[in-house]
């Protein structure tokens, strides 16, 4: 594929593994030069390498979202080396499952610092030119916790808090047809979910009306739908990828 | 490929131009006339694109055709269902009551639908700018840029595409951001 016929340059943060790593696969057969960002410069030449292999284009770009002055130097490098970032997908991020009596400090910090803070600085520097070009689009991956579930206040505030930034940020954006849209997964099958024992994994899965669990895949197309011109007119939308979940999630009382 | 049942068969110039282009993208299209038909042709396997609030407009169907034969959609098993309504039940359009509390109890019916344990089948809603349901008015939300029909059509083959089959009682509004004035999308 000639640059002339990609539909954009995306970056992808925490894209070094799970679903960010199937993010960043699937905007390469997409066509989009992908531009893999991780704290771990190892995970991201791997998921690159691995794009390349299979004919698409893609990078690493290692930089700390909680740290807004690299952030801002990880984007300056993109743009000298490759062009303007049309597609941000806001991935990285950190669960914080603890009981309220257990949420310090250092947790609530922690949980907002790289759940909420990181996605601000990543998203306010990718808009300062999509606003100026009037094109653009940035997908954030929120949580459906964020409607509620045990243990999770930190986790669900800051994945509450993408939403409202993202419906503000689409009306402020929406005279220079930029978008913003946020993807909500449910249960996902990742590591962390099948860390679980058995009991656990069977009890979380009662929860879902579809009755079984998502795959990393399904969130990529979810996103991948979203930064293309399919989506052309869709802005400031939670689009969940939870097999029902959102509408109604069984809980087990018993728990 | 798969099949899409796509009914009512006449609908406003802007909906017909989706399906148009719906069409341009599945050869295994059909448009059967009577809610009776519809269910004739679904099986499982099958998507089923409705426009309920449309079919009452043109005079189709009634309000109760429509729910009954959402019902009888939603007890088939392994069966994509999209309803496509009008974004007047979010309280924008003050002056007609009937479409909007056909628009709000299909989106209540696709919910239902989803939530049912153990079901394969899946159900979701797109909401357009009440213009493209009445063929009147704007078509345009808070962007700059105009909903066009084929945005509509977009978004429909998304979610009867079987490769996003864990995509079930969603509403996806396609206006432009006009949604996010209501807090009734949050």
């Amino acid at each position: 594929m000639t640059d002339s016929m990609r539909p954009g340059i995306a970056l992808v943060t925490g894209g070094g593994q799970g679903i960010g790593a199937a993010i960043c696969r699937r905007l390469g057969q997409d066509g989009f030069d992908v531009f893999v960002n991780d704290l771990d410069k190892d995970r991201a030449v791997a998921v690159a390498q691995g794009i390349v292999d299979q004919g698409g284009s893609a990078h690493p770009a290692v930089a700390d979202v909680t740290d807004s002055t690299a952030v801002d130097a990880m984007f300056d490098a993109i743009e000298d080396s490759a062009g303007m970032v049309t597609a941000l997908v806001n991935n990285a991020g950190v669960g914080g499952n603890a009981a309220v009596r257990h949420v310090t400090d250092d947790h609530w910090d922690r949980v907002l610092s790289i759940d909420l803070d990181g996605v601000l600085y990543c998203t306010r520097r990718a808009l300062a030119p999509m606003r100026e070009a009037r094109t653009g689009s940035v997908v954030t991956v929120s949580s459906r916790a964020w409607l509620g579930w045990w243990g999770q206040s930190a986790y669900a505030a800051a994945k509450a808090g993408v939403i409202g930034m993202t419906r503000a940020l689409a009306v402020e954006m929406s005279s220079r047809d930029v978008r913003l849209n946020v993807v909500a997964p449910g249960l996902i099958e990742t590591p962390l979910l099948l860390s679980h024992d058995q009991a656990t994994f069977e009890r979380l899965l009662q929860s879902v009306p579809l009755g079984r669990v998502g795959s990393p895949d399904d969130v990529a197309g979810a996103v991948s739908f979203l930064v293309s011109e399919a989506a052309g007119v869709i802005t400031g939308q939670v689009l969940y990828v939870c097999g029902g979940k959102s509408v109604y999630a069984y809980p087990d009382w018993s728990n | 490929m798969q099949r899409l049942v796509v009914w009512p068969s006449r609908l406003p110039a802007p909906l017909e131009e989706a399906v148009a282009a719906l069409e341009s993208r599945s050869e295994r299209l059909t448009r059967p006339a009577s809610p009776d038909e519809v269910l004739a042709q679904v099986d499982s396997g099958a998507a089923v694109v409705i426009f309920p609030d449309a079919a009452v407009a043109v005079g189709a169907a009634s309000h109760d055709d429509v729910m009954r034969l959402i019902s009888d959609l939603g007890a088939i098993a392994d069966v994509s269902i999209v309803a496509v309504v009008s974004d007047a039940y979010l309280g924008i359009d003050v002056a007609d009551i009937a479409t909007p509390a056909t628009a709000a109890a299909v989106i209540s019916a696709m919910r239902s639908i989803a939530v049912r344990r153990g079901s394969t089948t899946r159900a979701n809603a797109v909401c357009v700018p009440a213009g493209m349901v009445s063929d009147s008015g704007s078509q345009r939300g808070a962007m700059s840029r105009a909903v066009e029909p084929q945005h509509v059509a977009s978004t429909v083959a998304f979610l009867t595409d079987p490769a996003n089959s864990y995509i079930s009682g969603q509403v996806l509004f396609v206006d432009g951001g006009r949604h996010l004035f209501s807090s009734m999308t949050a």
